[in-house]
């Protein structure tokens, strides 16, 4: 019953949140969804100890009398694992939720959706059938729509269409995968169907698993899956960006490792495929996030990027491989977390997102600056953050695979690192350093309450906690048990791995030692002077300093990137608008020629009748000559009959 | 399961429909006390039909299909006439209108409580004329003309159908469903029989009435989409063969390809249409299609999926055609490409519309997500994958047509603000309780679920 809780409280508190906000104040609204996402958090993590024993399992409602499909709990190792995740960053984003959205109207609906949508979460992971796996994972998908339009902005509901369009085909689709498995099986209860595993025998098998692929690969943003992402998450409130990011997209990696590594007996061709995938969504990814303006649009790129590389994890397939995965998994909820809410943070003093207009930010917003930078340094992989250590944990994994391929994927994967830092590099430097020129935005007010800036040094501090004790805290206590749930190695067996703690020594005795030089040398005392462009006097802008953001432009130009920028742009790599004017042309077709002819058709007929009519009325003409002529012509006829 | 109360509920709003030509002066409240007393004595054969009794006699039967679908018609009936007192005020010629209406939920009690083939005929054809009358209300040439079409195609498939009819008489002897309960039927009988189910159910390609029967009066549409009309065809095919005949295996396939391709074609014409009603219409068209097709696929998922959806389906439409209905007595268009912002001007109309089509489009946890659900499941189980991805399609094209509507119609920028809700309360009463019932008739499916459940093993008996 503990385990239910983490779906229905959320789900109660959500009602009772639209009727509090009816009947009392904003605020007692405003901090009774905060509690209740606090509470969800605290029951999720004492179900930790229950779960050490065994996993939960109980059913609760036979569906409708039809065996094999039932509304049932399972938790295990990965399923709490997720959903402690869900339910700590679902608080931390209610908490910046408090002040961020302070100034919107209707947040009644807002609070209510957030508690729906991290109890729909909570509730697809500890899902114990595909059946109720299906029906959370719908929700989630509805209420996540609902608050990326909830501005209600053209760009918004665009957007949020686009998302929800694609995400719902793609889980009808992963319908018609478990009903596939539902056949062959006779059950749908995710236990059991583990604990049978499906063997990779026939071509509809391979046919059923592409389909879960897309449905759930969909959802994580899997390239060339992934279109959804940059228009959804720059229209979504911050603290939502930051949520689905986050942990929303890590319910399909959930889901996907479920199917991968528990329910099908995956062939080596098939760890290969998703291999690719993996590295191609890491390089699609950081690719297009280089040349962003938008800042959330290039957090949207990445997080696709930084999916890539669990992807890989999961492809390869082994210990380490899972491991680094879900390793990061959780360092990616927090960095890219984290991300959001400081590039949420800036869109909330300076009501802009736009990197051409800020700049010069670090000095006003100091802690979001230094948040920021930890976060980016840990996305990209740099040590001692987490980020390194997940991300080298996936690089052994491929080592320890050996063969050209893998060596190509290992290559690709760290090529897109390096990539990120400098896409990185360019964000830290346009938003918070630079500046100066006459067209930035500048920030009303300093840095943000403590209410939004809480959850940013939270996550931060995490950031750098599991970077430094990584074997310490994160691989012993989480990542390990669910490895030993899924029937996996735990990871501390593994011997050579690099040891964080004395890099970590290291890096801060070169820190030290660098700040010793600057501050006895003469450093400081630096020479600023105008940039020599050939004695030309040229516009302001170019005369104060050319800026991150126009450097990065000239990536556009170089061959093949600049192929696959312009293809992007015209929108043909978007296999939704491909998709959709397939099907407007379809509809069209159907419409126009199938539809439409049939009630011409229809039209016809009546038309035909009407005519025949006419050409039978002409017989009546009135005159009585012409009838008695008829009655003679019919006499003739019978007597003649009658003769016969 | 007493005859009386059979017998009440078919007479109760037949009998109130003819007092209100006699006391024309509160037709409006009479035909509301009917409506709700025909839905009252309907509620009293719920817990007998729960617990597997039948009623049979030679005339009249009521087992667990026909209570379940006299329950659906009689409530949403009901709500229809309590909205209607609120729209209609305006109109003249309200005597006719509410005799007709009351007559109508009368002809399909009648229809679902008939133990003769005989009698399902003279009900069958009550109803089209009801629908006659009804559809050309307003009796412009455009009204006149969609009714005639919609009788005259009604008309002829029964008329086909009775023939069907007469060659069952012939083979066995008996017009009696009882006595005709598990007997086989000839190819060529099952086929007339089923020309009349495609004409009423708007099945591919007799279902062009239906979209220029949305010249009617919203009310009406409502009625004729949700409560009565068009579910009368799937109450027939589920009497007629899945109840009573055994079909050959092929013909079930058959129907299953028909209406599967119905639903496809019907959501590619919803998705081009600008006109709300039309648009509705052919959501109908696709919904009672896929409706058909889980019943065709004959499994147990299939069966349990088309009668939990014929319930959400029935609230969920009759919901967002009279949400139309509000827009547009408000707006005074039916376009929709001149409608937006509804949502700010008209709330409670916003937000049972949108509970009403994502009912509809089948997503939870709304009512209609589980009868999607097992739709498609249902051929799948039974190894039919390509009916199964062709119901994946078709749900799709429902996702896009409702979630264009719902968007240009309610969001965006108000293109009507001088209108509001005030003074239609009782209209937002009817919207209000549609939506509601959507949402916890989903979230506690288990209380409809048992209903199908008993209805659904009734059924599934012979098989």
């Amino acid at each position: 019953m503990l385990a239910l809780s983490i779906v229905l409280i959320p789900m109660t508190a959500a009602i009772v949140s639209l009727v509090l906000g009816k009947m009392s104040s904003r605020r007692v609204r405003d901090y009774f969804a905060v509690a209740a996402a606090l509470i969800t958090f605290a029951v999720t993590l004492l179900l930790i100890p229950g779960v050490r024993n065994g996993p939960i399992h109980f059913k609760l409602w036979e569906m409708f009398g039809i065996s094999g499909m039932a509304i049932s709990v399972n938790v295990d190792g990965l399923s709490l694992f997720m959903s402690c995740l869900i339910s700590f960053m679902g608080f931390l984003a209610a908490l910046y939720s408090l002040a961020y959205m302070g100034k919107e109207e209707n947040l009644n609906f807002y609070y209510f959706l957030m508690l729906v949508f991290i109890g729909s979460m909570n509730g697809a992971v500890i899902a114990g059938d595909l059946a109720s796996f299906f029906l959370f994972w719908e929700i989630m998908t509805i209420s996540s729509f609902l608050l990326v339009i909830f501005n209600g902005s053209l760009e918004a509901r665009k957007a949020g269409i686009k998302y929800f369009i694609m995400t719902a085909s793609g889980s009808l689709l992963m319908l018609l995968s478990i009903g596939a498995l539902y056949a062959a099986t006779g059950t749908m209860s995710i236990p059991v169907l583990i604990s049978q595993g499906i063997g990779m025998n026939s071509w509809l098998i391979h046919l059923v698993l592409l389909l879960f692929l897309i449905g759930l690969g969909i959802k994580a943003g899997i390239v060339p899956l992934h279109t959804w992402l940059p228009d959804a998450y720059p229209a979504a409130p911050s603290p939502i960006s930051s949520l689905m990011s986050g942990v929303m997209i890590k319910v399909g990696i959930y889901m996907i490792l479920r199917v991968l590594c528990q329910i099908f007996s995956v062939t080596v061709s098939w760890n290969l495929v998703v291999c690719f995938l993996g590295v191609l969504t890491i390089l699609i990814g950081v690719i297009f996030a280089m040349v962003q303006h938008d800042a959330k649009r290039l957090l949207a790129f990445h997080s696709i990027s930084q999916i890539g590389y669990i992807i890989l994890g999961i492809g390869i397939g082994t210990t380490l491989g899972i491991g680094g995965a879900l390793f990061h998994v959780i360092n990616h909820a927090f960095f890219k977390g984290l991300l959001f809410l400081c590039i949420g943070a800036v869109i909330y003093r300076t009501g802009e997102r736009n990197l051409d207009k800020l700049g010069g930010l670090a000095k006003v917003m100091p802690i979001t600056f230094v948040t920021c930078l930890v976060a980016s340094l840990s996305i990209s992989g740099v040590p001692p953050f987490n980020g390194f250590a997940s991300k080298w944990i996936i690089y052994q994994a491929l080592i320890e695979k050996g063969g050209f391929l893998h060596m190509m994927f290992l290559a690709a994967a760290m090529f897109g690192s390096a990539l990120t830092l400098a896409s990185f590099l360019k964000l830290i430097h346009t938003v918070f350093l630079g500046g100066g020129s006459g067209a930035k935005v500048h920030p009303r007010g300093g840095e943000v309450s403590w209410m939004m800036s809480l959850p940013m040094v939270v996550l931060a501090g995490l950031c750098i906690v599991l970077g430094v004790f990584a074997f310490q805290v994160p691989l012993k206590c989480f990542v390990s048990p669910v490895l030993l749930a899924m029937n996996y190695q735990p990871l501390s067996t593994f011997a050579g791995f690099f040891n964080p703690m004395l890099a970590a020594g290291l890096l801060i005795l070169g820190l030290a030692a660098g700040l010793v030089i600057y501050l006895l040398g003469n450093l400081k005392s630096a020479r600023t002077d105008m940039p020599y462009v050939g004695g030309e006097i040229l516009d302001d802008e170019v005369m104060s300093g050319i800026t991150a953001e126009h450097f990065y432009d000239t990536i556009k130009e170089v061959e093949p990137f600049a192929y696959l920028y312009e293809r992007e742009e015209a929108g043909r790599l978007d296999l939704y608008q491909t998709t959709m004017g397939g099907v407007r042309n379809t509809s069209r077709f159907v419409f126009e020629r199938i539809e439409q002819s049939v009630d011409k058709l229809y039209a016809g007929l009546i038309r035909a009748g009407e005519y025949l009519v006419r050409e039978l009325r002409k017989i009546h003409s009135g005159i009585l000559p012409s009838y008695i002529y008829w009655v003679l012509v019919g006499l003739v006829i019978l007597v003649f009959l009658l003769m016969r | 399961m007493s005859s009386t109360n059979v017998l009440l509920s078919i007479i109760i709003p037949i009998a109130g429909s003819l007092s209100i030509l006699v006391w024309r002066r509160k037709q409006a409240h009479f035909a509301l006390f009917t409506a709700a007393a025909a839905f009252l004595s309907v509620t009293w054969l719920i817990p007998p039909a729960m617990r597997g009794e039948t009623f049979v006699s030679p005339y009249f039967m009521a087992d667990g299909l026909s209570v379940f679908f006299a329950a659906i018609s009689s409530l949403v009936g009901a709500l229809i006439v309590l909205y209607s007192i609120g729209y209609m005020k305006k109109y003249r010629n309200l005597t006719e209108y509410y005799f007709c209406v009351t007559l109508f939920i009368g002809s399909m009690l009648g229809l679902v409580f008939s133990a003769n083939l005989i009698l399902v005929y003279v009900f069958w054809e009550m109803a089209a004329i009801c629908s006659w009358r009804l559809i050309g209300f307003h009796r412009g040439e455009k009204d006149i003309w969609a009714a005639n079409k919609a009788f005259l195609i009604t008309f002829l498939g029964a008329s086909v159908m009775l023939v069907g009819f007469v060659m069952v008489y012939l083979d066995a002897g008996t017009f009696n469903l009882a006595e005709l309960r598990g007997s086989g039927i000839t190819g060529l009988a099952f086929l007339l029989i089923f020309i009349g189910i495609m004409a009423k159910s708007c099945v591919f390609p007799l279902h062009t009435w239906l979209p220029d029967a949305g010249i009617a009066p919203s009310p009406v549409t409502a009625l004729l989409h949700a409560a009565v009309l068009v579910k009368i065809g799937i109450y027939g095919y589920a009497r007629f063969f899945c109840d009573v005949f055994r079909i050959p295996q092929e013909a079930g396939r058959y129907v299953a390809a028909l209406a599967i391709t119905s639903a496809v074609i019907a959501g590619c014409s919803a998705l081009r249409e600008r006109n709300i009603k039309r648009i509705l219409a052919y959501s109908t068209i696709s919904q009672l299609a896929f409706i058909l097709f889980g019943l065709a696929v004959t499994g147990v998922i299939g069966m349990t999926g088309a009668l939990l959806f014929i319930f959400a389906h029935a609230l969920g439409k009759a919901g967002l055609f009279l949400c139309a209905g509000i827009i547009e007595q408000k707006t005074g268009t039916k376009d929709i490409k001149q409608m937006g912002g509804m949502m700010k001007v008209l709330p409670v109309t916003g937000v049972a519309s949108a509970l009403c089509a994502l009912s509809v489009a089948g997503i939870p946890p709304l009512a209609g997500f589980w009868g999607k659900f097992l739709i498609i499941v249902g051929p799948i189980k039974e190894h039919q994958f390509i009916f199964a991805g062709l119901a994946v399609a078709s749900c799709i094209l429902t996702l896009l047509y409702l979630i264009r509507l719902f968007d240009t119609v309610f969001l965006g920028d108000v293109s009507h603000p001088g209108i509001s809700e005030r003074s239609s309360s009782l209209m937002l009463i009817s919207v209000s309780v549609l939506a509601l019932l959507s949402l916890l008739g989903g979230i506690f499916a288990g209380i409809p679920g048992e209903f199908v459940q008993v209805v659904r093993d009734q059924i599934m008996v012979l098989r």
